[in-house]
């Protein structure tokens, strides 16, 4: 069992947790980064269209560049990164964090004096929304629709429907298409105002309807997605669209999986932890930033509020 | 482990691999005989097996029916299965609560009358059930205990049962659908599938839901199943330390149709509230509405103090297969010679299925099947191994001898790539099959993060394109070809 030490611990080193790492870093504080995928970069890592905009970044980047930079950064930096390790316990004894992680080289001890969990969120789901009806295949969350088709090069499906609010689903829908899945319709809560004009460009130019302020309410099918039947949730009327693909991409919900066994105070209305202004939670000397620390829509919101963390570690 | 070739002919052939006629199965391979289990669908357990609540319970209330002998005896004996199968089980205890003054009345008559019928409990008071059951409900007057009661994992059940049938010489036949008979002077001769004719003198319908078409195929066709949906509701493991045991209200009128729920945890600490009881429209009619969820909750809820009902992770349905006129098991031989029914086996049947099993072996005796021990008959089998539970030191040398237990594939359930290979290796060929046997995908993510991991590994160890990789069996395909 090997064993590391340092003065800060950052788990999960997607878009916010190596840009925390990193700054730290260059405060001069010690750190190491602690992440369970082989790569850095987290969720944004499928995301091709999508731009990441950080204050002090002058340009917006793509996912690919920020990541690219960050590895960068990392390596300039001398920050000791231990990716393919899950961390899956964390104790608090005497103002001293012990983090356990697994991985291939057998299990390893983390122990530090602050720990920044940074584990980022998970999809909102089918049951999350309270769609009702069976549970077939062909129901996704957008980021997961987003990834087969990255990874396997194959489609998902024939004839998709698209429940979003925000970019990053614009995003999926465009992917989709390109991968030569008939793209039916775009469905989403809100108003299309919120969303990128460009990208929704870029979908109605593909004959593509954006159905605003509508609901998916039920799904149907046994083995596979066979129809979804939305609601307006202005008129109250009903539709039925048959697709055999439906990807949800109506944000997320912190991951909680690491705090709720150490006993972090969770707020049960908003389903994340309680924190104060600074990020830190009710362990002292326990940080949440990030897409774990609330429940986001946009994955830039979440970087840039993790700057409040640097502002208490000054 | 499991096989899609039909032998040409068996002593006994059971239709239907639920956890009834995995039992069966089980109970049969103790003795020298050939058994034959067929199944439709790529695994075992799915039929109203999958749709449970896994309560291994203490009684029904029901007495004088076969279902409320065989529970009692049922839940006796589960700690020996549970140990012989290495499956989850813990005995939670049932609280059976009293809110209104109404129910009071009756929690007493209750309790008296459960003391008459032998059955062991406790009568708590308000204060020593606040002890034990901190969040229940302030207008909580008194609770029947009943430490009995029980929870297991139905599937893994069913699927331990059938990998100690299969380690003790049954051929568990998967994807093979039993289309009809040969009966000849009203005696079973051959059992018809869809991949061909097997031989022989013995049938046990044990199908479930569909136990009235294998009847209707022999000609027997007096009885009718009323087909009874149940809703379950899982709520995010987090608020899993809410409370501790089952928790039931005191119902006031005796519905002869269902003990009525409970709100209860499952063998991973996931709270489980439910199931109701609705009409279902037919056998397919697995679809969740938001009226199920609202009865429940509406039904629950005010057992509790406090419940963030909001924390909502999963919700699914089980049909009940139900003897319109008994509404009690169908055991036993029928006026076709060698066609035997374990049938219509409404809740509980999990908790009767090991008693449902020794009842079948001594019908079959009865009806003039030798029946002789088998000298090495193995009653144990070892569910996979996991990770969670170990100290550090166990786990830092598990993953020396077996670098794959230190690739955490699903980060909610911690369950790592050797598991998943090993489901595969026992005879998982779906992803569902993988989520059953080993929790991955079971997590509040609900495999939004390791599904293309698992697809990865599943191609992998069957040596097979991603393209045949489906969900639940033929038509749930992931990917589809152009
Ligand atoms: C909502 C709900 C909750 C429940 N909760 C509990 C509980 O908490 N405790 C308890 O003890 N019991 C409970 N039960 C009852 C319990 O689930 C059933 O009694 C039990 O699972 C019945 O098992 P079975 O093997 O008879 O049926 P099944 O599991 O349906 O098995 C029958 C099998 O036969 C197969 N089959 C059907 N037709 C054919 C064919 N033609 N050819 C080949 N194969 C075929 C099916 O695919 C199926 O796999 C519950 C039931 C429901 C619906």
């Amino acid at each position: 069992m090997e064993e590391f030490e340092t003065d800060a611990l950052v788990i999960g080193a997607g878009s916010c947790g190596s840009y925390i790492g990193v700054k730290l870093r260059e405060r001069g504080i010690r750190v190491s980064l602690v992440e369970m995928e082989r790569d850095i970069g987290g969720l944004v890592r499928d995301l091709e269209l999508y731009k990441i905009e950080i204050s002090e970044i002058p340009k917006p980047l793509s996912p690919q560049d920020y990541i690219q930079y960050l590895r960068t950064r990392i390596m300039e930096l001398g920050i000791p990164l231990h990716t393919g390790t899950t961390i899956i316990d964390l104790i608090h004894q005497q103002s001293l964090f012990t983090a356990i992680g697994v991985s291939k080289d057998g299990v390893k001890k983390f122990r530090s004096k602050r720990v920044i969990i940074a584990t980022g969120g998970r999809e909102i789901n089918q049951f999350d929304l309270l769609i009702m009806g069976t549970r077939p295949a062909g129901i996704f969350t957008g980021l997961m629709a987003l990834r087969l088709i990255n990874k396997f090069k194959r489609k998902i499906g024939k004839k998709a429907a698209i429940y979003t609010n925000n970019d990053i689903g614009l995003e999926v829908a465009l992917k989709l298409s390109d991968a030569g899945i008939d793209l039916v319709n775009i469905i989403t809560n809100e108003t299309s105002s919120h969303l990128s004009r460009e990208l929704l460009d870029m979908i109605r130019e593909r004959n593509v309807d954006v159905i605003e302020k509508t609901i998916i309410i039920e799904v149907h099918g046994l083995k596979r997605l066979e129809s979804v039947t939305l609601r307006n949730i202005e008129s109250g009327e009903e539709e039925k669209i048959n697709v055999d693909t439906l990807a949800i991409s109506m944000g997320f919900l912190p991951d909680i999986n690491l705090i709720s066994k150490i006993g972090v105070k969770i707020d049960y209305e908003m389903k994340s932890p309680v924190l104060t202004r600074y990020l830190e939670s009710s362990i002292p000397n326990l940080f949440i930033v990030g897409l774990a620390s609330k429940a986001y829509k946009d994955i830039n919101k979440a970087i840039n509020d993790s700057k409040r963390l640097l502002l208490s570690l000054m | 482990m499991f096989t899609e070739e039909l032998p040409k002919r068996a002593d006994i052939v059971i239709i239907g691999c639920g956890v009834v006629g995995c039992a069966i199965a089980r109970e049969l391979s103790k003795f020298n005989l050939s058994v034959v289990a067929i199944e439709k669908e790529p695994d075992v357990g799915w039929g109203v097996t999958k749709g449970n609540v896994g309560m291994v319970h203490p009684f029904v209330p029901q007495f004088g029916k076969l279902k409320s002998k065989m529970v009692i005896e049922g839940n006796k004996k589960f700690d020996e299965v549970a140990y012989e199968l290495d499956i989850p089980f813990h005995r939670f205890g049932l609280l059976i609560v009293a809110l209104l003054f109404l129910q009071f009345l009756a929690l007493i008559f209750a309790f008296f009358y459960l003391k008459l019928r032998g059955i062991k409990i406790k009568w708590l008071r308000r204060g020593r059930l606040r002890e034990l059951e901190p969040l229940i409900s302030r207008k909580a007057k008194a609770a029947i205990f009943v430490p009995s009661a029980g929870e297991t994992d139905p599937v893994k059940l069913t699927i331990a049962y059938a990998e100690n049938a299969v380690k003790n010489g049954v051929k568990i036949v998967l994807n093979t659908r039993v289309t009809g008979f040969e009966i000849e002077n009203n005696e079973v001769k051959a059992v018809i599938t869809d991949k061909g004719k097997i031989e022989t003198r013995f049938v046990i319908n044990a199908a479930g839901l569909y136990s009235d078409e294998i009847e209707k195929l022999v000609g027997i066709s007096d009885r009718k199943m009323w087909h009874g949906k149940g809703v379950m509701l899982l709520f995010d493991p987090f608020i899993g330390d809410m409370y501790h045991h089952f928790i039931a209200p005191m119902p006031i009128r005796l519905d002869p149709r269902t003990k009525g729920g409970i709100i209860g945890l499952t063998v991973d600490g996931v709270p489980i509230w439910g199931p109701n009881l609705v009409e279902a429209k037919d056998k397919l009619d697995v679809g969740v509405s938001r009226d199920d969820i609202e009865m429940i909750i509406q039904k629950f809820k005010p057992l509790l103090r406090f419940f963030p009902d909001k924390w909502i992770m999963k919700y699914y349905a089980g049909v009940r297969p139900i003897d319109e006129t008994s509404w009690d098991f169908v055991l036993g031989p029928t006026n076709i010679r060698g066609f035997i029914n374990a049938a219509y086996i409404l809740s509980p049947g999990l908790t009767a299925s090991q008693v449902i099993a020794e009842k079948i072996v001594d019908i079959l005796r009865s009806e003039g099947l030798q029946l002789v021990p088998k000298e090495d008959f193995y009653p144990y089998r070892k569910d996979i191994k996991s990770i969670r539970g170990l100290n550090y030191e166990e786990l830092d040398k598990l993953i020396y001898e077996n670098e794959m237990y230190g690739n955490i594939i699903c980060a909610c359930n911690q369950v790592t790539e050797a598991e998943i290979r090993e489901a595969i290796r026992r005879g998982a060929r779906t992803i569902d099959s993988i989520k059953f046997r080993t929790n991955a995908c079971k997590g509040r993510c609900q495999g939004s993060r390791c599904l293309h991991k698992i697809i990865e590994i599943m191609a992998d160890e069957l040596g097979i394109d991603i393209s045949k990789i489906t969900v639940k069996g033929e038509s749930s395909e992931i990917f589809v070809e152009d």
